[in-house]
């Protein structure tokens, strides 16, 4: 008995790190400045990262010059993976029976809790207004993944992961359209975009029950039962329009067709949103912009149907804007969780973080992951 | 202004109206708790499991069996922490004997009872855990069932055994629970560790080994009592042990009224080791029974009872051999209705073929040069005291009944006695 309960704390601590499943809805990238401001992104300003919210706003790339951005990397951390990491560090500080015991202690405190790890790369985006039209062009590539580790007894078996790797390219453009009378209402400043995305990924979901890990073939039936090479090729639409004054509706149907088809599956999203917008000619706070956001009206997502996990709400504020560089700030709620940010331009060089909790459990304000993301990259 | 109240009013509609899945919610708490130990919750919630059907029933039992293994405190992470906090410093074998402490202290948690049977509702019997079953028929819910109802076969599925030595014996904890309930019943005054101490040959405490002689007293009291009272045999075992009274017991409770009963006081002597004495009382039953057999009934440890078994106040100081029977030993009746004694518990426990094979598979888990039935053959012979093969003519202190070997309350106790 001894010897076999040596072999399954083993089996824990050799599994923790890469497993886990949940109710989250899996998206294929998260933009540091969306996220710190809710998560909206359908009808706020735009740029190269409109290619995963609303192509239409690709016009809200500055004229004239190009949008480039090399070597952009982003790091998205659960809080409750850092911690674990740090406990389990400070265990390993320990030594024999004292280690183990403080193992023991962490893995205990650590039950149930979603660790989340996601990282992306885009070794370039690069984007370009060219008079009414607009066109842009990304490299991705990425992971994210969830592991909660159990008790072991219950139904959720011992160990659980989800996850997604993903690779490919992501093209859209969009064009300007300057006004319609609907009803005798004059919509302004009408935008209209397209893309697709055309991408290779494997995915993980797998729950692991006491019963997985005595099994010999674990290994080779991990990869079989569990695991799944994919490749799809999905197209955007968008359209975004000036209704009165700085307000602004939006509108996109993203990923047509879906992504990864199964568990980890980022289906095909209706997406709506309005903004309101104003600027003013100073250099201290001389623009700001809230926004809400309404997705997957068609409840898609069929991990619940609940409306307010699919709620964004956000605002920005440009804190400052010199010709060296510029400061924004972002607050805002996503699925009723406070999210912020900043981002900040010195040069050629960007940073972007934010922070904000992701809803993992089966429904609003159930069980919030706490997640921060920093974003770097040389661009202009 | 205007606008902001707009903001709010249709914020506010959306948290009114905002649609959850209940089950799923549920579901999603009830696994939260059980991994933060918060089986009481999983257990208020899921009731028993009548409102779910089909593979969700299932799962509601597993994770019911799941909260009470978790109050019972039988879960992996549990486990590994108590068996965590044993010295370091100490010899395996020491180690080992403290490990089998904690477990056999868990196993009077009534809770873990009450799990195995929430786990038992998942399979059709305890027998289909067996490692054959197991890899060729069992579900994945089936499966997670059994590694608790049968913790042993963790061990055998780790062993890289080719598909034609899979055994298809099965074990079960509640088995090995049954075993320990056994072992009250001879000795009502056991703790886990003396059981432990029995079984794997530990040291005794002092103070429960009044002559010094590495046997628990209060087994000896019931191996004295067996011999002299129910056996009328002379007693042969250590001097130290001796009757300060036998006198007649007369019981006016409905299920021990009918029966001949003798209330035996004995006492094993701990002057000549510089010890205290240990006394025990033990109520001998020599009704004729068909097939007759004398024994001993449980008794409830220190409890007093008036003559209709119910508990009086004072202590077991005022059993004496003049006060009648107005103050007499507590005996356990079980939820039947019906009293329980040593030979019975032997007879109709110890001779069950799943109750032996679990005893003798956890004893020699990490033997892999014998086969499962060379164990519990060998475990057979070890309790009868045979060597070679049991045959009729070869039955050690043990009888043969239709061609079957058979342990007898008086093999048991010796066996018990003995050093291992």
């Amino acid at each position: 008995m001894k010897n076999l309960i040596t072999k399954l704390i083993i089996l824990t601590f050799a599994t923790n790190l890469i497993f886990a499943s949940n109710y989250e809805y899996p998206q294929l990238y998260k933009d540091p400045k969306n996220m710190g401001m809710g998560g909206v992104g359908i009808a706020t300003d735009g740029g190269t990262s409109s290619l995963f919210y609303n192509t239409a706003s690709l016009r809200d790339m500055k004229k004239n010059d190009w949008n480039v951005d090399i070597l952009a990397i982003d790091i998205a951390v659960g809080e409750n993976m850092l911690d674990f990491i740090e406990d389990m560090g400070d265990a390993n500080d320990l030594d024999g029976n004292e280690e183990t015991k403080k193992m023991l202690e962490v893995t205990e405190n650590y039950l149930g809790e979603n660790l989340h790890f996601g990282a992306s790369l885009a070794p370039f985006k690069l984007g370009k207004r060219f008079g009414q039209y607009s066109m842009a062009v990304a490299t991705i590539a990425g992971l994210h993944l969830n592991t909660k580790t159990h008790r072991g007894s219950g139904s959720a078996g011992l160990v659980e992961m989800s996850g997604l790797f993903y690779n490919g390219v992501v093209v859209g453009g969009s064009k300007d359209i300057n006004s319609v009378k609907l009803y005798g209402f004059a919509i302004k400043d009408i935008s209209v975009g397209a893309g697709v995305k055309i991408l290779n990924h494997k995915t993980i979901s797998a729950q692991l029950a006491l019963s997985d890990l005595v099994d010999d073939n674990l290994s080779d039936r991990f990869e079989d039962d569990y695991t799944k090479d994919g490749s799809d090729v999905v197209l955007d639409l968008g359209i975004k329009a000036k209704v009165y004054r700085g307000i602004v509706a939006g509108a996109s149907i993203q990923n047509m067709g879906g992504i990864a088809s199964g568990d980890e599956e980022i289906p095909m999203t209706v997406n709506t949103g309005v903004s309101y917008k104003q600027k003013f000619k100073r250099v201290w706070l001389n623009s700001y912009q809230v926004g809400f956001d309404y997705v997957d009206i068609l409840h898609s997502y069929n991990q619940d149907s609940d409306i307010l996990k699919r709620t964004r709400l956000g605002a920005t504020a440009n804190i400052i804007n010199g010709y060296f560089g510029d400061i924004e700030a972002q607050i805002g709620f996503y699925q009723t969780y406070l999210t912020y940010g900043f981002n900040f331009r010195a040069g050629a060089l960007k940073i972007a973080y934010a922070s904000y909790q992701e809803e993992v459990g089966a429904a609003t304000a159930q069980d919030g992951d706490q997640r921060q993301i920093l974003q770097f990259s040389i661009g202009w | 202004m205007k606008n902001i109240y707009i903001v709010l009013l249709f914020i506010s509609t959306l948290f009114i109206t905002n649609c959850k899945d209940d089950d799923n919610e549920k579901s999603y708490d009830v696994e939260k708790w059980l991994d933060k130990g918060q089986n009481q919750k999983v257990i208020n919630a899921l009731g028993n499991c009548s409102q779910f059907k089909a593979e969700e029933k299932d799962k509601c039992y597993l994770n019911l069996g799941a909260a009470y293994f978790g109050l019972a405190k039988f879960d992996l992470i549990s486990l590994a922490k108590e068996f965590a906090d044993i010295d370091d410093n100490w010899d395996s074998d020491k180690k080992s004997k403290e490990f089998n402490k904690i477990i056999f202290t868990k196993l009077d948690n009534d809770n873990l009872q009450i799990g195995i049977d929430y786990y038992k509702k998942l399979i059709s019997s305890s027998s289909v855990c067996n490692e054959k079953d197991y890899d060729e028929s069992l579900t994945k819910l089936q499966k997670q069932a059994c590694l608790s109802i049968n913790p042993m076969l963790i061990s055998a599925l780790t062993d890289d055994d080719d598909d034609s030595a899979k055994s298809t014996n099965s074990a079960s904890l509640e088995d090995i629970i049954k075993f320990k309930d056994i072992i009250k019943d001879a000795v009502p005054e056991i703790s886990s560790e003396d059981l432990v101490s029995i079984i794997d040959g530990g040291d005794l405490e002092e103070s429960k080994d009044a002559n010094n002689n590495d046997k628990l007293d209060s087994l000896e009291a019931t191996d004295f009592a067996i011999n002299v009272f129910a056996n009328s045999k002379t007693w042969t075992g250590d001097g130290k042990v001796t009757s300060d009274f036998n006198r007649t017991a007369n019981y006016t409770h409905p299920s021990l009224s009918s029966k001949t009963l003798k209330l035996a006081k004995i006492t094993i002597d701990g002057s000549s080791a510089s010890r205290e004495n240990n006394s025990y009382f033990r109520v001998i039953d020599n009704t004729t029974y068909t097939p007759d057999y004398n024994t001993t009934l449980t008794t409830i440890p220190d409890v007093v009872c008036d003559a209709d078994n119910i508990v009086k106040s004072g202590g077991l100081d005022q059993i004496t051999s003049s006060s009648g029977n107005s103050f007499l030993p507590c005996i356990e009746i079980n939820d039947d209705g019906n009293v329980t004694n040593l030979n019975d518990s032997v007879v109709n426990v110890l001779n069950d073929d799943d109750l032996i094979k679990t005893i003798a598979l956890s004893k020699d888990s990490e033997d892999d040069s014998k086969t499962d039935d060379e164990k519990i053959a060998d475990y057979r012979n070890d309790i009868c005291d045979i060597n070679g093969t049991a045959s009729s003519s070869n039955t050690g202190k043990c009888s043969w009944e239709d061609g079957k070997l058979v342990i007898n309350q008086d093999a048991f106790l010796d066996y018990m006695n003995e050093d291992k």
